[in-house]
């Protein structure tokens, strides 16, 4: 694992895997829209609105586990001040929000049919949407901060405390009475979701995942060009610089 | 066609959208970085040499 943990080897491996892991996301997540759309039955309750169910679960899951990643990545960046942690780091924060900001606007079109209303202050919406706005933060933290290993520990911090959120969003519908539903997949008793309704939703579930790799792959790899650049960019600016800084600047974006 | 088929549409399009766009942004990015790159002069031990 340490030998892949090395820069140069990481892009290596990545160019090597993001074809395959991209082309078998484009085939789940066909195969997962064909189940969720014609092979999957209408809720006797929800009616069709339970089709959204198969892009909001997985988003959400994938909300909570992008931050998990960034957990994984900040301990590296602090314990072990690896810059491939550093990078990672960094690479998920986008996705994460993105992720979470799919799960919240897509529970949002579920809940107005549903629920009669767009948003509710329920504790799981409402810890979801703190996700959110830490992943904003974290963004923002890295704009911020010029120096790319000083911004890498400030971000550290900052996820390491915002962990903390995790498990209340998972328990937050055992803990309090909420509008928001219980578990239904991950549950001691099993799934209480129908055969024909749970295997299009795990089959998008790993299609979001397999989708998150590939994209943090690709953002990871940016990163590590980005710091290459802004190293090469340094070394030669003493001496003659190829580049002009309009050149940096855009490349940089 | 049901009466809440606008929101299920909403949702699958804002969905492919979000994908399409943070998709885009990173090949975007990425063929920045290696133009931008390539105009430097090859390094003398490759990318093994590559620290960063």
């Amino acid at each position: 694992m340490w030998k892949y943990a090395n820069p140069a080897n990481f892009l290596r491996l990545a160019n090597a895997l993001i074809p395959w892991t991209g082309g078998i996301t484009a085939l789940l997540l066909a195969l997962g829209l064909w189940g969720a759309f014609f092979a999957s039955p209408a809720d006797y309750q929800q009616g069709e609105t339970v089709r959204i169910m198969y892009i909001h679960v997985p988003a959400a899951w994938l909300s909570m586990f992008c931050y998990g990643v960034m957990t994984l990545s900040a301990l590296g960046t602090l314990v072990w001040r690896h810059p491939l942690a550093d990078a990672a780091q960094k690479a998920a924060a986008p996705l994460g929000a993105a992720f979470t900001f799919i799960c919240l606007v897509t529970g949002s079109l579920w809940g107005k049919p549903m629920w009669g209303t767009w948003w509710v202050w329920d504790a799981r919406l409402t810890s979801v949407l703190v996700l959110f706005i830490i992943y904003l933060g974290l963004i923002a933290l890295w704009q911020t901060i010029e120096e790319p290993s000083q911004a890498a520990r400030a971000a550290a911090i900052l996820t390491l405390v915002g962990v903390v959120n995790l498990p209340v969003i998972k328990f937050s519908v055992d803990w309090w009475s909420t509008l928001h539903q219980p578990a239904s997949v991950f549950r001691l008793g099993g799934p209480t979701i129908h055969a024909s309704m749970l295997w299009p939703l795990l089959v998008m579930a790993v299609a979001f995942t397999l989708l998150f790799v590939t994209l943090h792959l690709m953002a990871t790899r940016n990163e590590i060009l980005r710091r290459r650049l802004r190293r090469l960019s340094i070394v030669t600016a003493r001496g003659e610089t190829p580049l002009s800084s309009l050149q940096i600047v855009e490349a940089l974006r | 066609m049901s009466a809440h088929s606008p929101f299920i549409f909403a949702a699958y399009a804002l969905t492919f959208l979000v994908v399409a766009v943070m998709t885009g942004a990173i090949i975007r990015q990425y063929y920045g970085l290696r133009r931008a790159l390539e105009k430097f002069p090859p390094r003398k031990g490759g990318d093994e040499a590559d620290g960063t």
